[in-house]
């Protein structure tokens, strides 16, 4: 895995936005992660926060610390010794899965397949975890099969519970909180997603790796 | 050693300068919205910048210390009484155990330390305040809040200021100087003008994780959604309806939304403080 041509720009005067492609894939994502785990090892005091984002890492710095382009220098200096490959295996999550999530049966119908295939479709594969936001502990998961792979609701519900599996389109995530939500809710996991007394707090990191295994 | 409070009418929450390093699992900063305020505050009584404090919404709070004890009051439209007696804002007051303290907020935001700083629990390194996560402290009539012990001597701390001249420009309509987003490209250039040449104005709707404008739509060359990227505290998203989003303290680390801009970070105070139905210019630090 090369690491290729990237963009920087700024956020403001405190992060620098390191962009590594247009487009969505797969390769993009891993050198995201690739990245990521590069910096945060040789990040100078001053820098705070190493963001994946689908194709981009946000480096938040303080600015009464380091100025500004002292840090786009140094993002760019390292550049040339970025590493060629992940810096570890990535880790392999298994997260027991019921499938009985209110929208399973219209999800069934949109798909034209049984529930059945779709809970055979959602658990045959294994999914990259893209990146963390929304709240904490939520993990974008990719890439969901095109057969099942629904839009969101065009309307949020106003309450989704923690634990719940949803899809929209092509991802896949779990609600680590209850919270208002759209997506589209197959199942439920009684997995922990986010506990303020483990270390780290979220258990499924940018660039692991996780499979849905039903119950 | 408590502020042992009496009586609550105001959003009030203990804040102190937010949660850093947790970016990366979706945990937003949080903590005090005009960081600047808290920080200096917690200077003149003594602590260390980053130690907690109490954020008070427009309204009024009502306390008492159990020990003698340094406090000090700021924000742009916080005013107080001291055991009946009106004193400056942006000073540290000694208060005798037993005296009451009534706070008032006409607007913004007012910060309230005391020597020692409030000890309530710590969540991921920090005390701040998370509503939605159940982090932090909500403040509460009858309640006994924690306090440390003071590093200064009271006395001698008593009457420390902060200057006039270093305050920020608090105005009800402020200007914000702004920074090029990573999409501004995504505007047309007639909008890249029009968000720079007309006033934006606060809706009431908005909150500590940012401010919803409404004023002239911003149209788009590029689509308004992008995928999902990084944040940070005064970036200005456009969704499709083409009115501008402010994100502040409690706002997710990643958004999804086209950043036309973001506010520098000298201006953090003033848009800390900007109030529902202020009127907002924005100003380019340097042309798109």
């Amino acid at each position: 895995m090369t690491l290729g041509a990237f963009t920087l720009q700024p956020l403001g005067d405190t992060a620098w936005l390191l962009g590594l492609g247009d487009t969505l894939d797969l390769a993009t994502n891993r050198r995201v992660h690739a990245w990521a785990g590069h910096l945060r090892a040789c990040a100078p005091p001053g820098i705070t926060d190493i963001v994946p984002g689908y194709v981009t890492l946000t480096v938040h710095y303080l600015p009464e610390v380091l100025d500004t382009l002292t840090v786009r220098a140094w993002l760019a200096e390292q550049a040339a010794l970025a590493p060629s490959a992940l810096p570890q295996a990535p880790h392999v999550w298994e997260l027991p899965t019921t499938y009985t999530g209110p929208d399973l049966s219209a999800l069934a119908a949109w798909s034209g397949l049984s529930e059945r295939d779709v809970i055979g479709l959602h658990s045959g594969t294994t999914y990259q975890v893209y990146m963390l936001g929304f709240a904490p502990g939520f993990a974008y998961l990719g890439e969901v099969p095109a057969r099942i792979a629904m839009p969101r609701h065009a309307t949020p519900r106003t309450h989704v519970p923690a634990g719940a599996v949803g899809i929209a389109g092509p991802q896949t995530g779990v609600y680590p909180q209850a919270s208002p939500g759209g997506w589209q809710i197959i199942g439920f996991t009684s997995a922990w997603l986010f506990d303020i007394n483990h270390t780290p707090p979220a258990r499924l990191l940018p660039g692991d790796w996780v499979r849905f295994v039903p119950q | 050693m408590t502020l042992h409070i009496l009586a609550v009418a105001a959003l009030v929450t203990v804040q102190d300068s937010g949660r850093t390093g947790y970016r990366h699992l979706g945990v937003p900063v949080g903590g005090a919205l005009d960081t600047w305020a808290l920080r200096a505050l917690n200077t003149v009584v003594g602590n260390p910048p980053q130690a907690a404090g109490l954020e008070i919404g427009q309204g009024t709070l009502t306390l008492t210390p159990t020990t003698d004890v340094l406090l000090a009051l700021g924000g742009p439209w916080a005013r107080w009484l001291i055991n009946g007696q009106a004193r400056p804002a942006w000073q540290a007051h000694f208060v005798r155990r037993g005296w009451e303290v009534h706070v008032q907020v006409l607007g913004g935001w007012g910060y309230l330390t005391a020597a020692g700083g409030l000890l309530t629990p710590v969540v991921l390194s920090a005390r701040a305040t998370d509503v939605r996560a159940g982090w932090g402290q909500v403040v509460i009539s009858d309640q006994q809040l924690p306090l440390g012990t003071p590093g200064v001597a009271l006395l001698a701390q008593a009457g420390a200021l902060v200057p006039r001249a270093a305050r920020p420009a608090y105005a009800p309509s402020p200007v914000l100087r702004v920074i090029p987003g990573p999409q501004a490209g995504h505007f047309t250039p007639a909008s890249l003008s029009t968000f720079v040449h007309s006033f934006y104005r606060v809706l009431p709707s908005s909150d500590r994780m940012g401010l919803r404008l409404q004023g002239e739509t911003l149209h788009f060359k590029h689509s308004a959604d992008i995928l999902s990227e990084g944040m940070v505290f005064g970036v200005v998203q456009v969704p499709a309806s083409g009115q501008p989003l402010v994100m502040l303290a409690d706002a997710p680390p990643t958004g999804g939304y086209a950043k036309i801009g973001c506010v520098v970070h000298a201006d953090w105070p003033v848009l800390a403080q900007a109030t529902p139905d202020s009127l907002i210019h924005f100003q380019w630090l340097f042309h798109p």
